[in-house]
């Protein structure tokens, strides 16, 4: 009976949203040249691929690691690799028959990986790479990818929100393990509350994801991975700190407790006590801030049940506003502007599953997830308060239609609960969202075609029923070329406040003119995939395009009138543009460049009429090289981002002296770094905004922040200048 | 928009019905997914060879063609190098030996 009731709970983790890849080259280790046509598989399992013309192969790693990857390959000996993780592309150097070396795996901290298996527009950014960013936390990690942008709020909070295909960070759903997550009002920390040290990898897929991780990812995916607690044992530690006062510290720690249990335990901490006013405004650059993150996770691994849970705290207090601003001398009286913020967040989550003893293919799981957050925040005199509880539950089956066929399913039901009871200024806001829904998804999977077409329904207790078809498709012209397209509709249930919260920090009057309705968009895309040698090394070309074009959004509306802030439903049109090129190649060995550019077009209608989304670039390029010493024992990285002009709100009915002009200047932001490793630990230095760029009047009227024209959410480029910093990474096992 | 959609169609219906097709069906050694997947894949990009069906049940391999640039002949040999035995044609011993024990003799992981 309690089988049959685990079957009905089943599994999560065989069927996540996005086919993990390990990427790799076989090369012949007498002379280093590579094997193409070379069988690789991982052991005990039916997954297998073969290597390119390149010598180069990515297989799907739908296996639990730490697993054995076998390579073969005429007239070579067999050689089998302990791969621990998907982080890094392996270098597999084959030895011939008559040679008696053993195998040799060489590392790559190189470069993106982007898949031409994946059914979907991904693009993995792993540890390696996330070493390049200085610091600190998941939002941080997005520094050398032109995909998704990590922009201010505003001027005064220090919050962060990302963008992809010009549009809002709210738009993507966020994944943790393929579990929704930062959703709500976690939305205000953003991911400001994932530490970077604890990620394993990150994927970022654009266009509409599938429909097995709910209705909430229109324009995008980005899916996190943290450290596994079964691979090999860890026991981490790093710290950080900046010119400006800020202080990082994080640790993991992993353990095998037997065969089949693994936990692990994640700590991170940061502080910024020092009141910085760079820019000479009577603001603080950055606030006050002190902050704690908190992770446990459990792992068991059976030969049929499989089964994760992670419990995570995370706590923050920020305090910003003018240089002089006490919260119990001068909250409530006028005398000093100030913003603070108290966020805490409760989160449990897991997954639990049964394989089929027969069937290899046919999985049945179930994710869930209960998070309670709660903000506590003011902005002048303004008080905006909320608490969230949220719960979800996502059971799923796949299988093929038979056991040997090209045709497969996956069905489900999903279930979402979210109680929110919010306060701004005098008004409550309460809002209760039961939303129960049913999904199935078809793949036709052949080794040069896939089509993944799905459809989801789900009945809204506010919105009504929401269908949700979604359609990916997949051709490859050659192993390593691929075409891909995409099409599908999603909807979320937007946060008046909690999803622009900086442009709170202004002295606008907020008027919400109506009951907002579910936001809701059809998105559609292409891309095109091209990995080839380029003077004998490897290279890297994508070109993608996306569409989305809003049915209803709640339109945030800074151009009506200069001391006004309108929330409405959109009348009329908005859709965004975003065409991106990639090219990235390794020049010499061990120094790999990336260039990406990036043209977006964001129109809205506004009750002024028609016009670009304010504070988005229309054209974006960023130029990243980065070189790798041959010994590994030397990393140095820079970055150039440049970020065209932006539209700013219409400031003309203000004084002469408070109008910012329409457009902004274009930009660039200089960053680089240099990393020495050790055998059990590394340093690392670096400068960020190296050309010390700053955002002239990024607070409109600054000396009166209680006046009419005090405004700090016209943000479109950085408010502190040119940064140090510093760090230590130890890995005291292994 | 129509009119191209239109004449990309009939381009590409002529072009098919006038390339020589040519369908092999041959008995071969396959027992199980992952040999399936073995010789699906490993045939995928072969000039010449339009599509490739693996009947695990039946043992049998269905070879779809373009007689002007691949022979009956050389689509065996191509199954043959992958480790598998093609009708009359044996599998090449070495790429056999370097199978997953699932495809061998005797194996069958499913």
């Amino acid at each position: 009976m309690y089988k049959y009731l685990l079957i009905l709970i089943g599994i999560g983790i065989y069927l996540p949203g996005h086919t993990q890849i390990l990427e790799g080259t076989v090369r012949e280790k007498a002379t280093n040249e590579s094997l193409p046509g070379a069988n690789v598989y991982w052991s005990e399992t039916t997954t297998g691929t073969t290597t390119d013309a390149n010598g180069r192969f990515e297989i799907p790693a739908r296996v639990s690691l730490p697993h054995k990857l076998i390579v073969s390959f005429v007239g070579f000996r067999n050689d089998t690799v302990r791969v621990e993780s998907l982080s890094q592309p392996l270098q597999i150097n084959l030895s011939s028959t008559v040679e008696m070396d053993a195998v040799e795996v060489t590392d790559n901290r190189g470069a993106f990986t982007m898949s031409t298996i994946d059914q979907l527009n991904t693009e993995t950014i792993n540890r390696g790479v996330l070493r390049k960013a200085a610091c600190c936390n998941l939002s941080e990690s997005f520094e050398t990818s032109a995909s998704v942008d990590v922009v201010l709020n505003d001027a005064i909070t220090g919050t962060r929100k990302i963008q992809m295909l010009g549009l809002d960070g709210i738009y993507v759903q966020n994944l943790l393990e393929g579990i929704p997550f930062t959703r709500g009002l976690a939305n205000v920390q953003g991911f400001d509350q994932i530490p970077g040290p604890w990620i394993n990898a990150i994927q970022v897929t654009k266009g509409v994801g599938t429909v097995q991780n709910g209705y909430e990812s229109m324009t995008g995916q980005i899916n996190v991975d943290f450290i596994q607690p079964d691979g090999d044992e860890t026991l981490y530690f790093d710290a950080f700190a900046n010119d400006q006062s800020r202080l990082e510290a994080n640790a993991v720690w992993t353990k095998n407790i037997n065969q089949r249990w693994s936990t692990g335990l994640f700590f991170g901490g940061n502080i910024e006590t020092k009141r910085i006013d760079k820019n000479k405004d009577g603001f603080m650059d950055m606030p006050l801030r002190e902050g704690v993150k908190l992770m446990n996770r459990w792992k068991y691994k059976g030969d049929y049940v499989r089964s994760q849970i992670i419990v995570r705290y995370n706590t923050e207090e920020r305090t910003a506003g003018q240089m002089d601003f006490d919260y119990s001398d001068d909250f409530g009286t006028g005398n000093a502007y100030g913003f603070g913020l108290n966020f805490d967040q409760v989160e449990v989550m897991g997954k639990l599953g049964l394989l089929s003893k027969t069937r290899e293919d046919r999985s049945l799981g179930t994710t869930y997830s209960y998070s309670y957050a709660d903000i506590d925040s003011y902005f002048g005199n303004t008080v905006y308060k909320g608490t969230e509880h949220s719960a979800r539950i996502n059971s799923l089956y796949s299988s093929k239609f038979s056991q040997y066929s090209d045709h497969s399913y996956t069905a489900g039901v999903h279930f979402l609960y979210d109680k929110y009871n919010e306060s701004f200024a005098d008004s409550a806001f309460a809002r209760e969202e039961i939303v129960p829904g049913a999904f199935v998804e078809y793949t036709y999977d052949r080794p040069r075609f896939t089509l993944v077409a799905g459809m989801r329904s789900d009945f809204h207790n506010l919105y009504g029923t929401q269908v949700s078809p979604r359609v990916h498709g997949k051709y490859n012209l050659k192993p390593l070329t691929t075409l891909r397209g995409t099409v599908g509709r999603g909807f979320r249930s937007p946060n008046v406040f909690a999803d622009q919260l900086g442009v709170l920090a202004s002295s606008r009057q907020v008027r919400v003119l109506e009951t907002p309705d579910a936001e809701a968009s059809w998105n559609t895309g292409i891309s095109f995939l091209h990995k080839f040698t380029l003077f004998g090394h490897d290279a890297v070309f994508n070109a993608d395009y996306y569409y989305t074009s809003f049915e209803n959004q709640l339109v945030v509306d800074r151009d009506y009138g200069v001391n006004t802030l309108l929330y409405y439903n959109l009348d009329g049109q908005s859709d965004a543009h975003s065409i991106q090129t990639d090219f990235q190649a390794e020049v010499v060995r061990g120094l790999g460049i990336k260039l990406s550019y990036k043209y977006q077009q964001v129109k809205v209608d506004y009750l002024a009429g028609k016009l670009d989304k304010p504070l988005i670039p229309k054209h974006r390029a960023l130029f990243n090289i980065g070189y790798t010493s041959p010994e590994g024992k030397w990393y140095i990285d820079a970055t150039a981002n440049y970020y065209g002009a932006q539209r700013l709100p219409d400031t003309s009915q203000n004084p002469e002296a408070f109008q910012i002009g329409s457009h902004s200047e274009e930009f660039f932001i200089f960053n680089s770094q240099i990393t020495r490793v050790f055998k059990k630990f590394e340093v690392y230095a670096g400068a960020e905004n190296i050309g010390d760029f700053i955002q002239k009047d990024a607070i409109i009227d600054a000396e009166n922040p209680f006046g009419s024209n005090f405004d700090s959410s016209m943000i479109y480029g950085p408010v502190n200048g040119r940064t140090f910093y510093a760090g230590i990474r130890l890995n005291l096992k292994n | 928009m129509k009119y191209l959609i239109a004449s990309i169609f009939f381009v590409f219906t002529v072009l098919t019905a006038t390339a020589q097709k040519g369908e092999l069906v041959v008995n071969s050694t396959v027992i199980c997914n992952m040999c399936k997947d073995n010789i699906e894949n490993g045939l995928a990009y072969v000039d010449g060879i339009r599509s490739t069906k693996v009947d695990v049940e039946n043992n049998t391999i269905t070879v779809k063609y373009r007689a002007k640039k691949i022979s009956e002949e050389e689509v065996k040999e191509e199954i043959s190098k992958i480790g598998y035995a093609a009708d009359d044609v044996p599998a090449n011993p070495e790429a056999y030996d370097k199978l997953h024990a699932c495809c061998k003799k005797g194996g069958g992981c499913d």
